[in-house]
């Protein structure tokens, strides 16, 4: 990659990486994953650079690679995420006054299945209509309609209908 | 709540409050890393790709050196009729044979009768004399020399339709002539050993010297064994 190309990406890497980071946070709800996933989206990234020829689709395709990694990385034997009837006991920590918002959600979204979360983090994160999280996620318009559905429903039960007094910090 | 733009607008705020990263540890990479495992990863895959057209070379030559017969290698191989049609093809015009070849039952065996009506004989009475075949001319000497077997041939018509024995991959000087048939029951060989060249006899082995002064050693199996001085006194002269 010529010097050009190299300073191209370094401002792109520069301007998007904590977005991207936070992204992947929500998907998987650890900042040190969350690392790993974005890096590697940016080095799937800085390997494809020059035959990326529309420079404005940079995001899409970043969304679609890092969503990619996550879910394919719950599927792995030794990361694979087990699905309980068990609600997470959100009863205590919205007992507990320093509990913040983060973690409620963050805990809740743990239990959602992969697929849903990210078309969740996509529409409510990343604020992309459902054409748009089609598109990143390689599905129909409708399938995301059916999954962001579901994938409220779970976050419902995991919080045990609390979501609604949820309210963003400040 | 899903189609409701102000919950829809209080789940973004949710999600945006959850992802914030205030109390978040500092990413734990930067541009540079990003870029060094980028080139470590394409270095890697590079080296892969050149190791596995390499491989792929070095297996593709294996095969062709395998699948491509060579003569003095087994006769089970695929190409052995092949090779014996080669062989019959390359060898000389059959020379006006000095030796009918004895039938078994022929008895006698005395030989010196030219009628030409013999198995195989296919006597030309007023064709000249070839020339002997005399030493090779090879690096390494033929274990299937088709002059040799063209020559065998003649006195003992079996052997057209035998297929190649067994040699070994073993250099020995060009100048030396072998055929290696598997036929009678056993191995029947014959060598043709140059001018100067002493050689002790294998067991039920038997010899006679050449026109080129050389030697031809006939080693024939013991179902053979009453062919063999026929055989020399056959090749002897054309040898």
């Amino acid at each position: 990659m010529d010097a050009l190309a190299e300073a191209e990406f370094e401002r792109y890497f520069r301007a998007r990486r904590d977005a991207t980071r936070r992204t992947a946070y929500l998907m998987c709800g650890d900042w040190h994953r969350a690392d790993d996933h974005t890096q590697a989206a940016f080095v799937a990234l800085h390997r494809h650079w020059r035959r990326v020829r529309d420079k404005g689709a940079l995001d899409a395709w970043m969304r679609r690679t890092l969503m990619r990694a996550v879910v394919d990385e719950s599927r792995r034997p030794w990361r694979r995420e087990r699905f309980t009837d068990d609600v997470v006991a959100v009863d205590k920590v919205v007992a507990d006054p320093d509990v913040t918002t983060r973690h409620v959600l963050v805990d809740g979204l743990r239990s959602v299945p992969p697929r849903q979360r990210a078309v969740l983090v996509l529409r409510y994160l990343d604020g992309l209509d459902v054409a748009a999280t089609a598109a990143a996620l390689g599905c129909s318009e409708g399938t995301v309609k059916s999954q962001t559905s579901h994938g409220l429903a779970a976050l419902r039960t995991a919080l045990g209908g609390s979501l609604d007094d949820l309210r963003p910090a400040g | 709540m899903t189609g409701d733009t102000g919950d829809d607008d209080r789940l973004a705020g949710l999600f945006r409050e959850a992802a914030s990263d205030g109390g978040a540890p500092a990413p734990g990479f930067d541009h540079g890393d990003v870029v060094a495992t980028s080139r470590r990863i394409t270095a890697r895959r590079r080296s892969a790709v050149i190791g596995g057209a390499l491989a792929l070379f070095v297996v593709a030559g294996v095969g062709t050196v395998v699948a491509l017969p060579r003569e003095d290698t087994s006769t089970t191989s695929a190409a052995a009729p092949a090779e014996r049609a080669a062989d019959r093809a390359a060898a000389p015009a059959p020379a006006p044979p000095a030796l009918a070849a004895p039938a078994p039952a022929a008895g006698g065996g005395s030989g010196g009768t030219e009628s030409g009506s013999g198995a195989g004989a296919a006597g030309q009475p007023g064709a000249p004399p070839a020339p002997p075949l005399g030493p090779g001319s090879t690096t390494c000497a033929d274990r299937q020399d088709p002059a040799l077997r063209g020559l065998l041939v003649e006195v003992l018509p079996e052997a057209a339709s035998a297929p190649a024995a067994a040699t070994t991959d073993v250099c020995l000087p060009g100048s030396e002539r072998y055929v290696s048939l598997e036929l009678g029951g056993g191995v029947f060989t014959v060598a043709y050993l140059p001018p100067g060249t002493v050689a002790s006899l294998p067991v039920g082995a038997s010899s006679a010297p050449t026109a080129s002064g050389g030697t031809v050693i006939v080693s024939p199996p013991p179902a053979l064994r009453d062919r063999a001085p026929a055989i020399l006194q056959y090749l002897g002269p054309r040898l």
